[in-house]
């Protein structure tokens, strides 16, 4: 397939799986219901019932926090590979999970009785406080250094990391097990509160994304010809940073720390439909939302009543799918 | 027994008391005859504290005091005490032991109740009960326990968990020449043959068979009381991010059924599986029973949790609160233990 070519019909077809993606997050968990139940409970005015509160209260809120965040971190990782024309980056490159992990570790070994909310806010915190960091160092120079701006984000990364492991030592079993699911990823948590919050908050980055998208692809010539080309170098890298920061902060603070969506979602969508921004951004966004949607659906579902870190269906499902993506669209040296 | 360690305190001038005495700690190993664990021991402090083993100075014959890595069998004695631990070792012992580190809480727990406490002299940070058990030094978790901290006590017994965390620790301790009885403590049935085993290793048999019956009448009493009720199902919430139950694997799963409940969970092997919200919802249980332990806590009351409400039990305010310290070891308080639950599934029990 050539890049470039089949872009609109590839949005719709997006759309069409993200749509499917959350049927089936609403049709399948450990309690078995027939399709005819989830129907019946998703009609209003539909009589209280377990299948209902089941549906309503227990699956749709995880499957819209889980879709809202897969398509948070494809945008983060879309505007950080942007930003640092670096193909390996991604959400958590520049420390933002760490940071989380370590707000949210701390407030789960030190036994506070929070809720979800609290534990959502404290990792939050901790986001915000790697992102202003590295933020600062980075630009210290007067202007943001993208080769200062890895390396501060990988040290900050290693320093909270660090952090992490330091509370961790003096858990308990079971917040041990708490703190483990969520430095793994898990929707369990989620809340309509929490998902009005992540909807406030991201999709206003999302559609900032979008807006930079003709700067986005300037950029991915080089600084200078963006310069050329009457790219605000400077202004576009540092928003650039910020919303994706803010973006990966959001979905890590909502669901733990959850690898690979952010990296390989904006990486096959460019490998099917090319680089420009202006399809990148909101292709990754329809597509890192499916993705989530169905991983969460999975984790819930293949070990029930037990659930598998939603992390670790991203990756064990997605890894080999990508990989058979980036062999074929290279075979016989073709770009 | 107490009598025995007083005079070995005392230990007089023995043979080579004079050359070997490298180490004195606030004047308690002052004298090296008579127990070789002690030496080792202090062996082992020296080497800890130095990084090498250290011949005392002005000892030249220095080896004719160490001592013989294993005791050496008595032989004649009658009284050896010989038994195999839940890691399918054998345990001997040359006499009751005397001084003693429990890993175990529970075990603790047991050695005070068929009084053998005083012969404790180290426990975990965990073991609140009894009351005099917080005079013991602590070591410290109890899982992968630090072999250093246990051989400074110059324990002649160490009583710890038989599982892959203290599997290191158990090989040490035993290539030091500490006996180790390494034991599983789960279910109802380990708990009675712990109870039987620290009464072989204290020289107490008469009382720990006494305890062994009065736990066994006891539960046997609450059995028949609960029989008449109707059985109530239940989720035990043991945590809840993410929601963790109590599956067969668990003793609890014993004790609900002996209190008169099904657990919703029994199918599950796993002593503590990790269930999910939808699980439970889907399990219909009747009652959710709410053990409050003491200390840090951290676990939010189920009515303020996201998302359950939609079990009946929690709409209906069927949530159970009771006192978990009783409930969450396996020890002799387990016939309360059971009363307590019988009490949260079935109000106004007894």
């Amino acid at each position: 397939m050539r890049p470039g070519r089949g872009r609109p019909a590839g949005l719709v077809s997006l759309a069409v799986l993200l749509g499917l993606a959350v049927a089936t997050g609403l049709a399948v968990g450990p309690a078995w219901l027939s399709v005819g139940e989830v129907w019946d409970a998703l009609l209003p005015g539909a009589q209280a019932s377990p299948a209902r509160a089941i549906v309503l209260s227990v699956r749709l809120p995880r499957v819209v926090a889980a879709a809202l965040s897969g398509a948070s971190l494809a945008v983060s990782g879309v505007l950080f590979q942007a930003l640092l024309r670096n193909p390996l980056a991604e959400p958590y490159l520049l420390g933002v999970s760490s940071g989380a992990a370590l707000g949210a570790v701390s407030v789960l070994v030190l036994g506070l009785t929070v809720g979800p909310a609290g534990l959502a806010l404290a990792a939050l915190a901790g986001a915000l406080v790697a992102i202003v960091i590295v933020f600062r160092v980075a630009s210290a120079a007067g202007y943001l250094d993208t080769r200062i701006l890895i390396l501060a984000g990988v040290v900050v990364a290693s320093f909270f990391g660090a952090g992490v492991m330091l509370v961790m030592t003096f858990a308990e079993g079971r917040t041990t097990r708490s703190a483990l699911l969520w430095t793994m990823g898990s929707f369990g948590n989620a809340s309509w509160g929490m998902n009005l919050a992540l909807a406030v908050y991201s999709l206003p980055a999302v559609l900032l994304a979008f807006g930079l998208s003709r700067h986005l692809n300037a950029l991915a010539l080089g600084e200078e010809s963006a310069a050329f080309l009457g790219t605000e170098v400077e202004t576009v890298k540092r928003v650039a940073y910020l919303l994706a920061s803010l973006l990966a902060a959001a979905a890590v603070s909502v669901g733990g720390v959850i690898g690979f969506v952010g990296l390989v979602v904006p990486h096959a969508v460019r490998l099917l439909w090319g680089g420009d921004h202006r399809f990148l951004v909101p292709m990754s966004f329809l597509a890192g939302g499916a993705l989530l949607a169905l991983a969460d659906a999975a984790a819930r579902t293949v070990a029930a009543p037990l659930e598998v870190p939603v992390g670790v269906v991203t990756a064990l499902v997605g890894v080999p799918f990508f990989l058979v993506l980036l062999r074929r669209s290279y075979a016989g040296g073709a770009g | 027994m107490p009598t025995e360690r007083s005079s070995r305190e005392g230990c007089g001038g023995g043979r080579g008391s004079d050359t070997s005495v490298t180490l004195s700690r606030k004047g308690r190993v002052d004298c090296v005859t008579g127990t070789p664990v002690r030496v080792l021991g202090a062996a082992f402090f020296v080497v800890a504290l130095t990084g090498r083993v250290l011949i005392p100075a002005g000892a030249p014959d220095a080896d004719r005091h160490l001592p013989p890595l294993l005791p050496l069998p008595r032989l004649a004695d009658g009284d050896t005490i010989v038994l195999t631990d839940d890691l399918d070792v054998r345990v001997t012992l040359q006499e009751p032991a005397s001084r003693i580190v429990s890993l175990v809480p529970a075990a603790t727990e047991i050695l005070f109740a068929i009084g053998a406490g005083d012969r404790l002299v180290g426990r975990t940070r965990f073991d609140r009960h009894p009351q005099e058990v917080l005079a013991v030094p602590s070591v410290g978790d109890g899982v992968r326990p630090s072999v250093e901290l246990i051989v400074a006590l110059e324990p002649d017994l160490v009583i710890l968990f038989a599982g892959p965390d203290s599997r290191r620790a158990a090989d040490e301790l035993r290539r030091i020449g500490v006996p180790v009885l390494a034991v599983r403590h789960n279910t109802l049935t380990d708990l009675y043959r712990n109870i039987g085993r620290l009464g072989q290793v204290t020289g107490s048999s008469g009382p720990s068979e006494r305890l062994s019956a009065t736990i066994r009448e006891d539960l046997e009493s609450v059995r028949e009381a609960t029989g008449r009720l109707l059985r109530r199902t239940v989720y035990y919430d043991a945590w809840w991010q993410p929601p963790i139950t109590i599956g067969r694997g668990s003793y609890l799963d014993s004790l609900i059924t002996l209190a008169g409940g099904r657990n919703v969970f029994g199918d599950l092997q796993r002593p503590s599986p990790q269930v999910s919200l939808e699980a439970i919802a889907a399990r219909e249980p009747e009652i959710i029973l709410y053990p409050v332990h003491r200390g840090v806590e951290g676990r939010a009351p189920v009515s303020e949790r996201p998302g359950w409400h939609i079990l009946e039990a929690v709409r209906s305010g069927r949530v159970r609160v009771f006192d978990g310290e009783l409930v969450v070891r396996l020890g002799p308080q387990v016939a309360a233990a059971v009363r307590e639950l019988a009490r949260a599934i079935h109000p106004g029990f007894e």
